[in-house]
């Protein structure tokens, strides 16, 4: 058995268990990977021989702890791999999907840790107009290219790990927002709900937003 | 029965929890004044009832220190009942916390204060209506004006309700939720809480994050996202139902002019160099008063009476405190709160922050990071106490290097006292344009070298009002009554085993000691190298030890102009006192705080023996 299948195995099973709660079955496993059973059950038999897993019946497919920690590693790639697909690549999520299906096996743990952080925290102070430029191709608009008393509705947070401060103040997709005050170095105020909000320039520049109707 | 008083900050928790308790706790007009729980007493109906005075948050699912702070207070359950806070002026925003806080099921009461502004601007809250929506009992305050302060306690002993609201989440939240809450026989909040990644139990939140990790791809959002989305939504439909608004008259915005480049950016400079200036030359003219008065009534008449030496030596160390001292806490450090409590009080703080944000950059820090500074200029104890309402842990490191570089007033009194009086006001400024290039030097490298990452500022602007003089006063006094009641005591006795030292003869010999390195590096008699070692005590000090051991307030007769300059500069830098090196370890741990006295110690004499070569 390849040890790409071998993951992709236990990363489904990780998964099955998470929705499920107990412990999934064969013909469920089989529809999630879209193999045909009796060729899911071979490769079953092959990763019970190794201690990843146990079979009791036909029912139910226990992960043991190897296999788990295996399954659950996989899954933390594929999402992160996935996050930084969509997020700050600005690919479609089936094909970010996809494409990570495949690199997920390949990629190394520390350069997972990695992107991980970068996703949480990427680098603010890099030259905004640099990455102004690197962004332009995605034609989309954030908060920092609006003039004073626009009305723009949010779109999209880019800043995925810490966003979360904006979404409490209720900046958050859907919302309209006016900017109040903006300095020539874009740092910027906006009236959001009621409220006067100052951002500096790098998160005005995370802030993906349209001019509302 | 224990009270906690939660809510969004600046909303006025600490003012009322001021006006039930009677206690002197900081007010003031920007988000992020109360950094620490603080607890109170109040009597009620002959029971002793106990108020805790929580920071303000924006939500309790979050991982900065205060909304960690108060949801471990909440879970702990080292609170019987709440007092939620809210801001009528910005009411939805407000009830997205409300919303929250409702989840833990503890018995609340809704004050909505700030009514007299919610007024103005042509607010109407339905109270019954969002009392029924809640299930909980709603009183209106205005805290400035103390109206209903008194009616919150008996309100919250009679009628506090657990509150009923539940907020609809996305079905498969509500899924997810429902599964957890079985599977781990755990709570609606702490299946909530693991969903986001927190909660202190580990096995749930392990099988909430598979959860999650199911429930983000389908909405692509992160769990955190799609909960927070589901209660604004909920805050904004109680809002539409319960709010009203009239259009009123929108008068003139002060902001056209406070928060432009121009002329926002000269105002705030001229700002801050008239507080300087004021407390410069309003200072040293209630000094000079303060002490030829000293002089004239005590010290004279009492050289008069020809005591027995030791006696004399001793009672004139007690005059030369009080003298110091006094000449010290009224003209500098009182002028000088007073100052910054308008400031504070104006919401001017916030907008300057708004404005320094890009110029704090280049120092390795954010906007905010202008509050501690300018907090520093007062003292740094607070100053650095305050460096927690920044985010990351880079930016407190920078801020602590800082802030303790900061001349606080303590140091203007030795710029002040020694420069500005014997040498001149130019080169008393000198000595703050010096201090401000190293301090800019300091900042520039730190944000080369510091580790960890930068965060933008996000801020709430603080509405701008007038300051209340009583608070304003108030304020003040206690900041100095910490000064007139620790540091004095301090001080006279400091003075008196000076004196005692003095005649006995002691000094002779540390000073022998010293005296290659004082002469050799710095240029300075030993005796002033030892003033320089007392000005670790308390900054000032340092000139009362000088003033002592020279055995003449006349010190330009002593010393010339460029030892007393290099004396002044020297003392500015060098190490910070004993108290913000306490709060210096306790904030930000002692590896921090042994390199920054090192760093300000090395600054110090480079900067003195610099000055002596130069010169000589
Ligand atoms: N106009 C008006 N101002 C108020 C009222 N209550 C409080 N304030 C002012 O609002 C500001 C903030 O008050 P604080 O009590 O420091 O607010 P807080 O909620 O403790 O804020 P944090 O400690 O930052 O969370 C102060 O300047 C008060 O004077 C009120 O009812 N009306
Ligand atoms: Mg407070």
């Amino acid at each position: 058995m390849k040890s790409s299948s071998r993951e992709d195995y236990l990363e489904a099973l990780c998964k099955l268990g998470g929705i499920k709660g107990s412990c999934p079955s064969v013909a469920e496993l089989a529809e999630l990977l879209e193999q045909d059973p009796d060729e899911v059950r071979r490769h079953l038999d092959h990763l019970a021989a190794t201690g990843d897993i146990r079979i009791s019946g036909d029912e139910c497919i226990e992960l043991l702890s190897p296999g788990m920690d295996t399954g659950k590693k996989v899954m933390r790639k594929h999402q992160i791999l996935e996050c930084f697909f969509t997020e700050m690549l600005g690919m479609e999520p089936d094909a970010a999907s996809r494409e990570a299906c495949v690199l997920e096996h390949n990629v190394s743990d520390d350069t997972i840790d990695r992107l991980g952080s970068y996703i949480k925290n990427p680098p603010c102070m890099i030259d905004n107009h640099l990455r102004k430029r690197g962004r332009r191709k995605h034609n989309f608009e954030t908060l920092d290219d609006f003039k004073e008393d626009d009305l723009v509705i949010v779109r999209k947070l880019l800043w995925h790990g810490g966003c979360n401060r904006l979404m409490d103040l209720g900046i958050f997709p859907g919302e309209k927002i006016r900017i109040r005050r903006k300095l020539n170095n874009r740092g910027v105020v906006v009236q959001v709900k009621g409220c006067d909000i100052a951002l500096s320039s790098e998160v005005a520049g995370m802030i993906v937003v349209e001019k509302a109707p | 029965m224990k009270f906690g008083l939660i809510g969004n900050p600046n909303v006025g928790k600490s003012l009322i929890f001021h006006q039930l308790t009677g206690l002197g706790v900081e007010v003031s007009n920007y988000p992020g004044t109360t950094v620490d729980l603080e607890r109170g007493n109040v009597c009620f109906e002959r029971e002793k009832l106990e108020i805790v005075d929580l920071p303000g948050i924006y939500t309790l699912d979050g991982n900065s220190e205060e909304e960690v702070m108060v949801r471990t207070l909440l879970e702990s359950g080292d609170v019987d009942m709440l007092i939620c806070v809210l801001d009528s002026t910005h009411l939805e925003r407000n009830l997205y916390l409300l919303v929250q806080v409702a989840e833990y099921r503890l018995p609340t009461l809704v004050v909505l204060n700030m009514s007299d502004e919610a007024e103005k601007q042509g607010y109407q809250i339905d109270n019954e209506h969002l009392s029924s929506l809640f299930g909980v009992e709603v009183l209106t305050t205005a805290a400035i004006q103390g109206r209903n302060i008194d009616r919150i306690i008996p309100t919250a002993m009679e009628a506090s309700r657990i509150p009923t609201l539940e907020v609809q989440y996305d079905h498969h939240i509500e899924a997810a939720v429902r599964s957890l809450m079985s599977m781990h026989m755990a709570g609606r909040v702490d299946a909530l809480n693991a969903l986001q990644g927190i909660g202190p139990d580990p096995d749930l939140t392990e099988s909430a994050a598979v959860l999650a990790v199911e429930i983000e791809p389908r909405h692509r959002m992160s769990v955190h996202q799609i909960i927070a989305g589901n209660r604004h939504h909920c805050a904004h439909t109680i809002t539409e139902a319960v709010l009203k608004y009239h259009e009123t008259e929108p008068g003139f915005d002060i902001d056209r002019i406070l928060t432009k480049s121009f002329p926002g950016i000269p105002i705030l400079v001229g700002i801050m160099i008239s507080v300087l200036l004021v407390v410069f030359t309003f200072g040293s003219w209630l000094e000079g008063l303060i002490v030829s008065a000293f002089e004239l009534y005590a010290m004279q008449p009492l050289l008069a009476m020809g005591l027995p030496p030791l006696l004399e030596q001793l009672s004139v160390s007690i005059i030369l405190a009080l003298q110091a001292g006094i000449g010290i806490a009224f003209p500098f450090v009182l002028t000088f709160y007073i100052l910054i409590s308008l400031l504070e009080d104006s919401g001017y703080l916030t907008r300057a922050a708004f404005l320094a944000d890009r110029a704090m950059h280049r120092l390795g820090m954010h906007g905010e990071g202008i509050i501690p500074i300018v907090l520093g200029f007062g003292c740094n104890v607070p100053a650095i106490m305050s460096i927690r309402l920044l985010h990351s842990r880079r930016e407190r490191v920078i801020a602590s290097f800082l802030v303790t570089m900061i001349p606080c007033s303590a140091r203007t009194v030795i710029i002040a006292g020694i420069v500005a009086s014997f040498v001149g006001i130019l080169a008393a400024l000198s000595i703050y344009l010096a201090v401000f290039v190293l301090i800019i030097i300091t900042g520039m490298l730190l944000s080369r070298i510091t580790p960890g990452e930068q965060f933008g500022m996000i801020m709430e602007m603080a509405p701008l009002r007038l300051p209340t003089g009583h608070n304003v006063i108030m304020k003040s006094w206690n900041r100095i009554k910490e000064f007139l009641f620790i540091a004095m005591p301090l001080l006279i006795v400091a003075s008196i085993i000076l004196g005692f030292l003095q005649y006995a003869g002691a000094f002779e010999a540390f000073q022998n000691y010293i005296e290659p390195f004082s002469t050799m590096v710095l240029g300075l008699p030993s005796y002033a190298t030892t003033a320089l070692i007392f000005g670790i005590l308390r900054k000032e000090m340092a000139l009362e030890t000088l003033v002592i051991l020279a055995g003449t307030a006349n010190l330009n007769s002593v010393l010339t102009g460029v030892q007393l300059y290099t004396f002044a500069i020297v003392s500015v830098l060098f190490i910070p006192c004993i108290s913000t090196i306490a709060v210096l370890y306790k904030e930000i741990g002692l590896k921090i705080t042994l390199i920054v006295s090192l760093y300000t110690l090395g600054l110090g004499i480079f900067i003195g023996a610099l000055i002596n070569i130069l010169i000589k």
